[in-house]
């Protein structure tokens, strides 16, 4: 994104109070970051000092979504509440809340409890601002005043998700415990298709979708030896990418990615559409993938230093990214080939960067948000 | 007359001491009888002394009836914290963790459990096998009773905060719920939901009110307030889904609870959220037949038998009153506040608990004119 009021690009680092596992958001000179730690932070861009923090009842590990002079943000943690897959998981077993902060000042606005995990991070469509928790319930707000308007339920149980908006009215969504992704019409909820996956599959819960004009994609692990629990914590997996066709959500296609094994949190690789390229990383394996997106068929593989399991952005012809193995990384977007990086020490795990005017913005792992040149990936 | 003195030899005054309020109805469980209390202890007495046989900690308040089933006691625990409440669409109910737990009605070991999401204060009901269970998070949750495995599960869309859910027949079961206010009637063996009966989005209760049926009917009450709570009394169709009455029966202020409702031959028995007295309705048509005054509030639901009814309250008082014309027939002084207490009558003695925790059996010959 780009401000002509702020310096192209600046440099410092911040901590956040706690990993960061989501992307952080920008507006008017502000960065506002989530933690782990249940601190929201709004950090000047130019400076790197700290305007204000917001404290929350509960981790915070969603993506801040400023809606005009309000930051909504929501709270919950990743421990299960109910847990029999593959019928019924809840995630979240803590307090959870939805939370609308005043942008300027960190002061709360309105909050409202949600019985799931508030972990996944929600969308403003259609003048509502539409979550979906640790329950499969989708609740849509008014986002300047907190109050319901409609809530359903999908079934399926989001953790590190995110809900897209496909500017027509409609939203895209995907959960686990039925594996599933929908699309669901912004303004009271009704589901317009809803594509089921096999029970024995994961990373539904926290793998979020992207989207073109025609196509969605996504990705998931397979378990090499399913059992009936269908969860396979230091089981070998194979990683699995694919496209249902956007206006029907039938499957296009589905491909093997990479193998290794299953990680104990954190299955999904945050993928990124961009030109009709599908870029995905790999929670099992240390390697960066681009996949043509009409047919699957496999355009590169980059091997980096750790897993990737954040989603990625591009900048003239570059994609930038962080790796587990603390490395920053700058890629031909075409190509592949690497045209820059950077070993900053830190572990790089679900929190995707983002770029103002010149600068990478991006949280750690270790609770560190940031802010470098791009030109400095190099 | 052998019989007889058995009978009046089995049957003892006794009390017990629970740890805090115990509302939920006693369950007789062979020669025991098990009770709950509100802060998630489950006790089984010896039914002729009180003795405690053994106790279990479920972890959070019981507050509504355990269910025998088999060689298996069941109970849902949860607690009545709201999360979120925003009329008129939506809440949550239930802060802390919240099951379904099944013991051994032998030991009062855990036999099974399953979390809930939301709060696990409402009641659930059983159809054969399958044990379904309507909670704070708006979830309808059906378990098989043997075991504790998963059936199916079906999204209310209208939370449940202590209310409870009712069988009508073999195949349906029926709950309601707030935000938005409705009742619900679903197929047992799928939870597809057949009927949805909405009411006023300002009306107050359905999350907290307990239904009743008669297999024909479904029954419930609410509150508007218009400023001060009046209470209303319906009936459902269980088959047309139609509101075939719907009658504002009393106002007043400083409110108890919702009255939980009993059933029997065709009149629906409340007590009075406002006012010390119980009441009969004609079950058709929602008239008042005759109301009886009371010591205290009594809102905890009236028990049945041999048409008399039995009503404790908060004034202490256990009173018998005739069931067609609601006549004073006898009374017993327990001398708890027993408002919100559910009595039950297990063999000739009826066993009811209070909000101190004192658990009363008292032989029905004790409750006398």
């Amino acid at each position: 994104m780009r401000d002509p009021a702020v310096p192209q690009s600046v440099r410092w680092r911040v901590n956040a109070s706690g990993g960061i596992s989501s992307s952080p958001s920008y507006g008017n000179g502000t960065i506002y970051v989530d933690s782990n730690g249940g601190v929201l932070s709004a950090i000047d861009y130019r400076t790197g000092s700290v305007r204000w923090r917001f404290h929350a009842n509960n981790k915070l590990m969603s993506a801040p979504l400023l809606y005009g002079d309000t930051v909504i943000v929501s709270s919950g943690d990743e421990q299960s509440r109910v847990w029999d897959p593959p019928h019924y998981v809840v995630l979240g077993s803590g307090p959870s809340t939805l939370y609308g902060v005043d942008a300027r000042t960190g002061r709360e606005r309105w909050h409202l409890g949600i019985a799931g995990t508030g972990m996944p991070t929600g969308v403003v469509a259609g003048g509502l601002y539409i979550h979906v928790n640790g329950t499969g319930t989708m609740i849509a707000l008014d986002p300047l005043s907190g109050h319901v308007r409609w809530r359903t339920n999908v079934a399926s149980s989001s953790a590190m998700t995110a809900l897209a908006d496909l500017g027509d009215g409609t939203i895209l969504g995907s959960g686990g415990f039925p594996n599933a992704v929908y699309r669901v019409r912004a303004r009271d909820g009704t589901v317009v298709w809803d594509h089921r996956f096999p029970d024995c599959a994961a990373a539904f819960t926290d793998q979020p979708v992207a989207a073109d004009t025609r196509h969605v994609y996504g990705g998931y692990l397979k378990l090499l030896t399913p059992n009936p629990r269908c969860f396979g914590v230091r089981a070998e997996g194979v990683q699995h990418a694919y496209a249902l066709d956007l206006r029907t959500g039938k499957l296009l296609w589905d491909r093997v990615l990479s193998r290794g094994e299953v990680p104990s949190r954190n299955e999904g690789a945050i993928p990124l559409v961009h030109d009709g390229i599908v870029y995905m990383g790999s929670s099992l394996a240390p390697e960066m993938h681009a996949l043509d997106g009409a047919t699957g068929r496999l355009l590169w593989k980059r091997t980096v230093r750790g897993a990737v399991k954040s989603g990625s952005v591009i900048v003239g012809g570059k994609q930038y990214f962080g790796d587990l193995g603390g490395m920053l990384w700058a890629l031909d977007s075409k190509h592949g080939t690497i045209r820059g990086r950077l070993h900053e020490g830190l572990p790089f795990n679900v929190g995707s960067p983002i770029v103002v005017n010149r600068t990478l913005i991006i949280g750690s792992r270790q609770g560190a948000v940031l802010a470098i040149p791009i030109d400095a990936v190099r | 007359m052998h019989y007889a003195l058995l009978l009046a030899a089995f049957a003892s005054l006794w009390t017990f001491r629970a740890g805090s309020a115990v509302v939920a109805a006693p369950a007789a469980s062979g020669s025991n009888v098990v009770v709950a209390d509100t802060q998630g202890d489950v006790f089984a007495l010896v039914r002729a002394t009180g003795k405690v046989r053994w106790s279990t900690i479920v972890g959070n308040g019981v507050w509504s009836a355990p269910i025998v089933f088999g060689n298996r006691v069941i109970v849902s625990t949860g607690d009545h914290e709201f999360v979120a409440v925003d009329p008129p669409m939506y809440a949550v109910a239930g802060a802390h963790p919240s099951g379904i737990v099944a013991l051994d009605k032998r030991t009062g070991g855990i036999t099974w459990e399953y979390d809930l999401a939301g709060s696990g204060a409402p009641a659930p009901a059983l159809s054969g096998s399958t044990l379904i269970h309507h909670d704070g998070s708006s979830e309808v949750l059906a378990l098989d009773a043997h075991d504790g495995a998963y059936r199916w599960r079906t999204f209310a869309a209208s939370t449940a905060a202590w209310n409870a859910g009712v069988t009508v027949g073999s195949d349906r079961f029926a709950t309601s719920g707030m935000f938005p206010n409705s009742v619900l009637i679903l197929r047992v063996r799928d939870g597809v939901v057949i009927h949805r009966i909405s009411f006023p989005p300002r009306a107050l209760g359905f999350a907290q009110a307990r239904i009743a049926t008669d297999g024909k009917r479904i029954y419930g009450t609410y509150f508007l307030t218009e400023p001060l709570p009046v209470e209303h009394l319906y009936a459902v169709d269980v088959n047309s889904a139609r509101v075939l009455w719907d009658h504002a029966v009393d106002q007043g202020a400083n409110a108890a609870q919702l009255p939980q409702l009993t059933v029997r031959g065709g009149i629906v028995y409340a007590g009075s959220p406002f006012r010390n007295m119980m009441q009969a309705f004609r079950a058709a048509n929602g008239t008042k037949i005759w109301e009886a005054a009371l010591r205290g509030r009594s809102v905890g639901g009236a028990v049945i038998q041999n048409d008399t009814v039995y009503a404790a309250d908060g004034g202490g008082m256990i009173t018998m009153l005739d069931a067609q014309t609601g006549a004073v027939r006898g009374s017993y002084n327990a001398g708890s506040d027993m408002q919100d207490s559910t009595p039950a009558i297990i063999g000739d003695m009826l066993v009811v608990g209070s909000a101190n925790g004192t658990v009363h059996s008292i032989p029905l010959a004790e409750i006398r004119p």
